[in-house]
C-alpha cells in the first residue's frame, strides 16, 4: 500500500512534468504561437550591388606631330594627371593620363584590352605601345597581376579575354580610382601616318569574394 | 477485508500505469514538436551574389605626319 502511494506520486509528477514540458513547447512554437494570435513582423531589406565603371578621363589626344629629323623614333608618354612627355618629336599637345573609377557599390575585377598592338597601331621597326596602371587613390587597385607602376605591353584580346590587372578594384570613394597612363614610340619608318587611333576597353566583373 | 485491500491496490496500480503512460505520450509529443520547430527555423542563406559586368572605353589618338625629308621629296 505505502509502495503504491509512492509509485502514484511519482507518476503524478511524473505527469505534471510532462504537462509543464508539453506546455512551454507548444507556447513557444512558431505555428502555435501564430494559432494563438500571435503576430510577428519581418523587416527585409536587400541591397542589390551593382558594378560600375566609369572613364572620368577618356581621351588621350596628341595632335599631330613628327619624328625628329635624324632620330629613328619618337617616345611620347603621359604621366597621370600631369600631362605628356615627348621625347625625339615635336608633338606639342599635352594629353594626360585615362582616370578610371569604379562607380559601383561592390569591389570589381578589371580587365584592359585595346584593339591594336604596337605593329597595328604604327608598323615600322621596333614600334611600341604599353600601358602602365597607377593608382590614383591608394589602395586602389589590388591584387594586380600584371604589376602596377610599370609599363607593359598592350593586350590584344577578345572581350572576356583581357589582360587582369586589378582583382580587386575597390569602389570606396577615397580608394576606387587609377590611370591608365599609355607609352608609344613611333619609329621613323612607321607605316601608318595620318590620324591613327585605337580604343581601350576597361572591363570591370563582379571581384571574387 | 483482505480483498478490499487487495482490490484498492489493483485500482490504484492500474491508475499509476494509465498516469505513466499519459505522461510518456506527452513527453513523445512534446519532443517530436520540439524536433519538426528545430528542423523548421529558418538558416540565414547568403544569396551567391550575381555575376556582373560592365565596362568603359577610352580613345588614343595621334596625328604622325611624315618626316621632313619625306615631305620634300
Amino acid at each position: 500500500m505505502k509502495t503504491n502511494s509512492i509509485f502514484m506520486m511519482l507518476a503524478i509528477a511524473a505527469l505534471v512534468l510532462a504537462t509543464i514540458n508539453a506546455s512551454l513547447v507548444i507556447v513557444k512554437t512558431p505555428i502555435f504561437k501564430k494559432l494563438t494570435g500571435y503576430a510577428s513582423g519581418y523587416v527585409n531589406v536587400t541591397v542589390n550591388t551593382q558594378v560600375s565603371i566609369n572613364m572620368s578621363m577618356d581621351m588621350i589626344n596628341w595632335s599631330g606631330g613628327t619624328v625628329t629629323a635624324g632620330e629613328s623614333n619618337a617616345t611620347l608618354y603621359t604621366s597621370n594627371a600631369e600631362g605628356s612627355t615627348v621625347l625625339r618629336g615635336n608633338w606639342t599637345t599635352s594629353p594626360s593620363a585615362l582616370a578610371v573609377a569604379n562607380i559601383g557599390n561592390i569591389n570589381a575585377t578589371l580587365s584592359l584590352e585595346t584593339g591594336k598592338n604596337a605593329a597595328g597601331f604604327f608598323g615600322g621597326t621596333n614600334p611600341q605601345y604599353m600601358w602602365n596602371i597607377t593608382n590614383k587613390d591608394p589602395s586602389s587597385c589590388n591584387g594586380a597581376t600584371e604589376g602596377l607602376n610599370a609599363w607593359k605591353n598592350v593586350n590584344v584580346t577578345t572581350l572576356g579575354g583581357a589582360g587582369i590587372y586589378c582583382t580587386q578594384f575597390g569602389y570606396l570613394t577615397a580608394a576606387n580610382e587609377i590611370y591608365i597612363n599609355v607609352w608609344v614610340s613611333i619609329p621613323l619608318d612607321a607605316t601608318k601616318t595620318g590620324v591613327q587611333s585605337d580604343t581601350l576597353t576597361v572591363t570591370g566583373s563582379t571581384a571574387p569574394a | 477485508m483482505k480483498e478490499e485491500i487487495k482490490e484498492e491496490s489493483a485500482v490504484s496500480q492500474k491508475l499509476i500505469v494509465i498516469l505513466l503512460v499519459i505522461a510518456i505520450l506527452l513527453s513523445l509529443v512534446s519532443t517530436m514538436v520540439s524536433l519538426a520547430n528545430f528542423s523548421m527555423e529558418s538558416v540565414p542563406q547568403t544569396i551567391p551574389t550575381e555575376k556582373q559586368t560592365a565596362s568603359t572605353q577610352g580613345q588614343v589618338s595621334i596625328i604622325i605626319n611624315p618626316p621632313p625629308s619625306a615631305t620634300t621629296k
